[in-house]
């Protein structure tokens, strides 16, 4: 296995992190642990492998796979307001604007989960904001479409998935 | 701005006016948050920030919460100042560097600061001198829907927007520092910090990520910021630090069976630190034996 963060060495290193019950792995040549280990001296209580020094590589494995053949990945389109691409926030691992969160919202979601096991916040909303229409029926068909998966309600998981399809393109639409 | 005058502000945390206790030091609570209509820093331009800046410093200055504030601007001080407000846990290592806008908001009773343009628009911050962090927590509500004029970049299914999605969500880090010296010196703390860990919490030295525990000041932080609530954030963060409490007292009872000896060390420590006038915290920590 190749080193996930690096891609060309081999992983000898192999951590499992657990975030609110959910686990993921990750897999690091030496030199490539050592780097984002390098606060760490020997007798120091720190062996830190936080989430902040997993972000690069998470936001690595980002996006749409690469379809059987080799074709290019399927285009993401730039964030439409401040213009960030897709590529570059993978690298960087930072958003330009609130759009960016629009924009790539279906490729970020499993990043969310990933370091904080979840992808909804919870809590209040700020008086004001126009959460509501488009924004309160979306959230809702995406609670539900989990509940549905969850279920194996499949047929039923594709419905909801068209609909929000559907409301996504309008909203970019509107927004856009 | 300078030393002399920052100084001269109080700052309840360290004096311990305000009921310390002698393990737990301070409870933090900080809020990131962004202004919707402006690109994030990282991506602003220098007019965007400026705006973002005039913005701000509207709204605070017609918030009655924010009475008698003073501000602070980075890049008219001089480097002694800055390290003062970084030492005095009023603004992040991080601020110290970064663009021209940089301001610092603090407030007259040395308890609330607020940077605009760190790394989000702004980073709110309540600082108490004692375990309280959900009374800290209210405080910064307060202040977080007294700003909610600005337009707060928010999604109702990610929460406040950050610039960094390790802060998504409710874009608040809850902290307690506490003083672990009888944990450390029983060797119990990387047990302890992989425990948290495995809570979703951080335990780190006192000064943030990468520093090491000088003078064995530990900083307890929720790690995720999505998903909970603010409130089960900090409650979960005030819950495992006093259960630390708890094993400081007890692992201090163990260790005064060898009293002789540590009595030895701390008074050798204390003269070796208070005879160095121009040290700053970090380095007379460093110099106790725990
Ligand atoms: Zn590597
Ligand atoms: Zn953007």
């Amino acid at each position: 296995m190749l080193c996930e963060r690096c891609g060309i060495k081999n992983a000898e290193v192999h951590i499992r992190q657990a975030v609110q019950g959910v686990v993921s792995e990750h897999h690091l040549c030496k030199e490539c642990a050592r780097e984002l280990t390098s606060d760490w001296k020997p007798g120091s209580d720190f062996l830190e492998f936080s989430i902040g020094s997993f972000l690069e590589t998470l936001c690595k494995t980002l996006g749409p796979a690469k379809s059987e053949d080799g074709e290019a990945r399927r285009e993401i389109a730039p964030c439409p307001r401040c213009g960030l691409e897709f590529e570059t926030f993978r690298k960087s691992g930072r958003f330009g604007c609130a759009g960016c969160y629009q924009a790539f919202r279906e490729w970020i979601r499993p990043l969310f989960t990933r370091i904080h096991g979840s992808e909804t916040y919870r809590g209040p909303v700020p008086e004001g904001h126009p959460a509501t229409g488009i924004d309160a029926e979306l959230v809702l068909l995406r609670e539900q479409l989990k509940t549905a998966v969850a279920d194996e309600r499949y047929e039923t998981a594709a419905r909801l998935r068209d609909r929000i399809r559907l409301l996504e393109g309008r909203h970019r639409d509107e927004r856009g | 701005m300078n030393a002399d005058r920052i100084l001269s502000l109080p700052l309840p945390w360290v004096e311990g006016q305000d009921g310390s206790q002698d393990v737990v030091i301070s409870s933090r609570i900080r809020l990131a948050r962004n202004l919707e209509r402006y690109p994030f820093v990282n991506r602003a331009s220098g007019e965007d920030r400026k705006s973002v800046l005039e913005t701000v410093r509207q709204a605070i200055e017609s918030e009655p919460l924010f009475r008698e504030c003073v501000w602070c601007n980075l890049c008219e001080m001089d480097a002694l100042s800055k390290w003062l407000l970084v030492e005095r846990r009023l603004m992040s290592p991080a601020f110290l560097k970064g663009c021209p806008e940089r301001v610092l908001v603090l407030d007259a009773r040395g308890i609330v600061s607020v940077m605009v343009n760190e790394e989000d628009h702004l980073r709110l911050q309540v600082l108490l001198g004692r375990m309280a962090l959900c009374e800290t927590l209210r405080i910064a509500s307060a202040i977080d829907r007294s700003l909610y004029c600005l337009g707060f970049a928010f999604d109702p299914e990610f929460g406040f927007l950050t610039s960094c999605p390790t802060n998504v969500g409710t874009g608040l880090r809850a902290s307690a520092m506490l003083h672990l010296p009888a944990l450390k010196m029983s060797k119990a703390m990387p047990e302890i910090i992989a425990q948290s860990g495995r809570l979703g919490l951080v335990v780190r030295g006192a000064y943030g990520e990468g520093t090491a525990s000088a003078g064995s000041l530990y900083q307890v932080s929720n790690q995720v910021t999505l998903g909970l609530t603010r409130e089960e954030l900090a409650e979960k963060v005030e819950a495992v630090s006093s259960r630390l409490v708890e094993q400081e007292a007890r692992a201090r009872e163990t260790l005064l069976d060898g009293r002789q000896g540590l009595e030895d060390r701390i008074w050798r420590a204390w003269g070796t630190c208070f005879t160095h006038g121009a040290w700053g915290y970090r380095k007379r920590w460093k110099a106790f034996p725990c």
